[in-house]
């Protein structure tokens, strides 16, 4: 291992003074992709600042229609959650559905969402349940926040402390897991709200989106034939040695029609 | 693999055969190009610091030019050395047609990849090519013309053609190539 110093800050206040006082820090919140990162070289940061003992970052609160849950919180805690499983059923089986137990005890809602992996599920229920990004200064809206592949709207040293969920009427999520790590080849989310469904798909392109053409075929009638017979446009999908651009096209409509027989049961 | 590409970029052939061929301007436009070192009138090394998600890492990257036909093409081959991660390496043509309304570029790159590179697939070569082609050629296109990022209609202007194949120049593309590594291991 190479030399790197390692901070654990008790608060967020002491975080940031870290983190604006080291040269190339980087925020570590459950490793599972920057320690990987670490190991092979790709990533040579000077500082790594472990919010894990963060007490501000944990917890999951009810505020009238909202469910606002700590960055901090890992799946496995997300997925076990009697306030979760009660208020956002989905949001349970979203989260009981990533990777193995060892990632599921050590993954955090924060570390997944920060990092916008273009296959991770978080992201989809980010956009679906129409929620706000809290960060150590502003609220960042769901729509504004996934900018791009491994690209989001946070600032450099800025810290996502929790994300606001909104509860659905009904939702749930599909995903095609990659058979290996369980990342989503294509997931989608899907939840009717009081104003508006809202459809979310991870896996196929560089970022989570949503689906304006599945969103308005549901909200006409929300039933998995509503789907039949619409084309997705696979032009800026991702292909690999696992499914061609193509293949993900036809998957979002297959997970699209599967979560709403999923939310209607 | 392979990856091709065009662009359309509004202006004469030769002004874009020129910055094509100026390190400085390459350097400027590469993104996380930190240096450019000409080691010859057709050899030059680049170090570039690549910044994707989680990995943030500095490539060593020799280029040379041959096969030179100006103002029409060459051929570009280069090395990408990551330390431990591996290395690519491969050659890109590059060739310049005069249309009506100024010049398009065409490309078509070959890679072959080693050491930890040699496993891994295309998962996401596309994606990370096509975000870096856009920067890159969003540079270079400024720099040919500053007035382009006021979206003048007398202004330069871009278009990536065909979406599904857009793609970028061998430097930056075997870059990417080579951060891709660690998103294979990892799953």
């Amino acid at each position: 291992m190479y030399e790197f110093n390692y901070h654990r800050p008790a608060s967020l206040k002491e975080a940031r003074t870290i983190l604006a006082g080291a040269s190339d820090a980087r925020i570590v919140a459950g490793g599972m992709t920057l320690l990987p990162a670490m190991k092979f070289r790709l990533a040579r940061p000077s500082d790594l600042v472990d919010l894990a003992h963060v007490g501000e970052l944990r917890g999951i609160r009810e505020k009238g229609d909202q469910l606002e849950i700590g960055a901090m919180m890992r799946h496995a805690e997300i997925a076990g959650g009697e306030l979760v499983r009660s208020r956002i059923a989905a949001l349970a089986d979203l989260a009981q559905g990533i990777g193995d137990p060892q990632v599921r005890n050590r993954g955090t809602l924060g570390g997944s969402v920060a990092n916008s992996d273009p296959a991770a599920d978080y992201p989809a229920a980010v956009l679906a349940l129409d929620a706000v990004i809290r960060t150590d200064r502003r609220d960042i809206p769901a729509a504004d926040f996934f900018t791009g592949m491994f690209e989001t709207a946070l600032a450099p040293a800025e810290i996502l402390t929790s994300v606001v969920f909104r509860q659905p009427k009904r939702a749930a999520y599909a995903k095609f897991p990659n058979p290996a790590s369980r990342y989503a080849v294509v997931g989608v989310m899907v939840a009717e709200h009081a104003d508006a469904v809202r459809v979310a798909v991870t896996g196929a392109g560089p970022r989570a989106f949503r689906a304006p053409q599945l969103e308005q075929a549901l909200s006409r009638n929300f039933s998995p034939a509503s789907l039949d017979g619409l084309h997705i446009d696979a032009d800026d999908f991702n292909s690999d040695m696992h499914a061609t651009a193509e293949y993900r096209a036809h998957l979002v409509l297959v997970m699209a029609r599967r979560a709403v027989a999923a939310a209607s049961a | 693999m392979d990856i091709k590409g065009e662009y359309r970029i509004g202006c004469e052939r030769q002004r874009v055969w020129q910055a094509l061929n100026d390190a400085e301007v390459l350097a400027r436009c590469i993104p996380g190009c930190e240096s450019v070192d000409m080691q010859g009138p057709t050899r030059l090394k680049a170090s570039i610091l690549a910044t994707i998600g989680p990995v943030k890492s500095k490539f060593d990257t020799q280029i040379t030019l041959e096969n030179l036909n100006p103002p029409v093409g060459y051929t570009l081959t280069g090395e990408s050395k990551g330390g431990p991660a591996g290395f690519a390496r491969g050659s890109a043509d590059v060739r310049l047609e005069e249309i009506d309304d100024g010049t398009l570029l065409v490309y078509d790159a070959k890679f072959q990849v080693g050491g930890k590179l040699a496993q891994i697939g295309s998962r996401l070569v596309l994606g990370a090519t096509r975000k870096l082609a856009d920067d890159f050629f969003g540079n270079f296109s400024r720099e040919l013309d500053p007035g382009a990022q006021r979206g003048s209609e007398i202004g330069l202007t871009m278009d990536q053609v065909p979406a599904r194949a857009r793609g970028m120049l061998l430097a930056v593309a075997l870059v990417v190539v080579a951060l891709l590594i660690w998103w294979f291991l990892i799953r």
